[in-house]
Formats: structure tokens, C-alpha cells, sequence
């Protein structure tokens, strides 16, 4: 079982889950940092972390690297079954959300850290040279 | 075999392209459309939404019936979206196709607002109740885990 949170500075990870919600069709949870109604994100999480059965995952998605958020959340991975990503886009959630269940979780890691990287691309200096396909 | 067939204004985007296309096991697209070989934009942003290992097929309404009709498509899985809905009921009613999902349409003047991103003039209101009335299921269903809402 896996559990997906993200969390970041204001409320950009309210807005990524919105986003990801409308696309995948659940909506991942989130903890908006540093905001007026803020709940101590940091408390909550680890809550979450504490809880983890055996065999279970939770995976934390965080804004930037080098942040407070991320570095508030750097010392739940010592515990089994907590693994941090950060640089969240879209693209990163999505490859998350859609991954197999039984897929091996460093593989999910590495595949979303890929897709996050892959889908960063200056649209004017694409050609696709494959032409449109027939029956 | 077709799987689906949904009517999109957008043809191929996020949405259709990940969840449709991964919840029905889509190994080819057919987007019905007169419009989008004429945009050679619209063509790039369709080709890179196309799924890893998916054919991506173009054609207008009338080649898309000979199409379907000669069986070159019966030996995929294959998913159709139609850009509007003229064209979903022609493709609906020539095939003898017994479902047919509105998804997005375009929003506008003199349009009747359906679901949250389905919008109908009265004349295509009128061909979709028609076909409803020949035993078509028209449903409008956003992705595959929302909820289905028959017209």
C-alpha cells in the first residue's frame, strides 16, 4: 500500500494536487506551508510516517530542494517506508499516482525523477519527426 | 474492435491520452477530424500526447467509416475520439456503435451548458437525443473514475 503526500511552500501543492486530481481522478493529499491557516505540516506528516504498517510506503513529494519544507521533511527517511522526492511538478505526481502497485518503490522512484526531468522542455525547439501513422 | 468512442474538441490531450487510453487498454487512436492536418501546431501537441506503443491515426469523418467499415481496425483496441459531435453521431450511426461518451465540448454562444465541460448548440442536442432514441447510450463522462451521466 502507498500513500502519496505533497507539500510545499503557500500553496503550490494544493494547486499541483487539484491538478492531479483532475487528471488522475484522485486527488493526492497535501499540507500547504507557511500560509494563514496553516497546520504544522511537519507534525502531520510524521503522524502519517508513524503509522506506516509493514510493507507500506509513503511517499512525500516537496517543492524545492534546499528548502525548509524539504528540510523539515529530510529526517522522517530514516524511518523504512518513507521516501522523499522533491522538485515536484505535475509530471512527477502523475508517474506516482499511475505507477503499478507492484512495481519495486526505488524503481517507481527512478522512474518518476525521469518523467519529472523528461517533461521540462522549451516546446519551440520541438520537432517531432515521426509522421502520423496509418491502420 | 473499438473500445470507445468519445467526442473531444481537443482531440488528444492529457486526460484522453493518459487515463482513457491506459483504463481501456488502448493500443491505437483514431481522431476524427477535418481540421487538424490544416495546423501543423495542433499536429506536434497531438503526436506528443500519443501513449508510448500507441498508433496515432488521423482521418476525416467519411474516411474514418470506409476505415472502420473495410476492417483494417478490427485487430486493434482501439480508441475514437471525434472532434464534435456532428461528427460523433455520424461516425455513431454509420457503424451501428452502441455508446458514445460527450467529453468536452467547446463552449459558446447560444450553447446549452450539459455537464461541467459540455456544451451543445439545439441542433446537436437534437442529434444526440435522436441517437439516444435509436438505442444509443449517450453518456458524458469526463475520465474513467468520474461518474457516468446519461444524457
Amino acid at each position: 500500500m502507498r500513500k502519496v503526500v505533497l507539500c510545499g511552500h503557500g500553496r503550490i501543492s494544493e494547486g499541483i494536487a487539484s491538478a492531479a486530481g483532475l487528471i488522475a481522478g484522485n486527488q493526492p493529499e497535501y499540507f500547504n506551508a507557511y500560509t494563514d491557516e496553516e497546520i504544522p505540516f511537519a507534525g502531520k506528516i510524521r503522524e502519517l510516517a508513524e503509522t506506516l504498517s509493514e510493507g507500506d510506503a509513503l511517499i512525500i513529494m516537496t517543492d524545492l530542494f534546499g528548502g525548509s519544507v524539504n528540510n523539515e521533511l529530510l529526517n522522517l527517511t530514516r524511518k523504512e517506508g518513507v521516501h522523499l522526492l522533491c522538485g515536484m511538478n505535475l509530471a512527477m505526481v502523475l508517474s506516482v499516482l499511475f505507477a503499478d502497485e507492484k512495481a519495486d518503490i526505488k524503481e517507481v522512484m527512478a522512474d518518476a525523477v525521469r518523467e519529472a526531468k523528461e517533461g521540462i522542455r522549451y516546446c519551440n525547439e520541438l520537432h517531432t519527426d515521426e509522421e502520423l501513422d496509418e491502420f | 474492435m473499438i473500445e470507445c468512442v468519445r467526442v473531444d474538441y481537443r482531440l488528444l490531450h492529457g486526460q484522453v491520452a493518459v487515463s482513457w487510453c491506459s483504463a481501456l487498454g488502448i493500443n491505437c487512436i483514431l481522431l476524427v477530424t477535418d481540421t487538424l492536418k490544416n495546423d501543423p501546431i495542433r499536429v506536434t501537441s497531438v503526436k506528443l500526447a500519443k501513449p508510448e506503443g500507441c498508433k496515432l491515426v488521423v482521418k476525416n469523418v467519411s474516411e474514418s467509416i470506409e476505415a472502420v467499415q473495410s476492417g483494417v481496425t478490427d485487430k486493434y483496441k482501439l480508441m475514437v475520439v471525434c472532434e464534435t459531435v456532428d461528427e460523433g453521431a455520424a461516425f455513431v450511426k454509420a457503424l451501428g456503435v452502441k455508446s458514445l461518451n460527450i467529453g468536452n465540448t467547446r463552449p459558446g454562444d447560444g450553447k446549452e451548458k450539459l455537464d461541467s465541460v459540455v456544451y451543445v448548440t439545439p441542433e446537436e442536442k437534437e442529434a444526440l437525443l435522436e441517437l439516444k432514441g435509436a438505442g444509443t447510450d449517450v453518456y458524458m463522462q469526463m475520465i474513467p473514475d468520474s461518474k457516468k451521466i446519461k444524457l
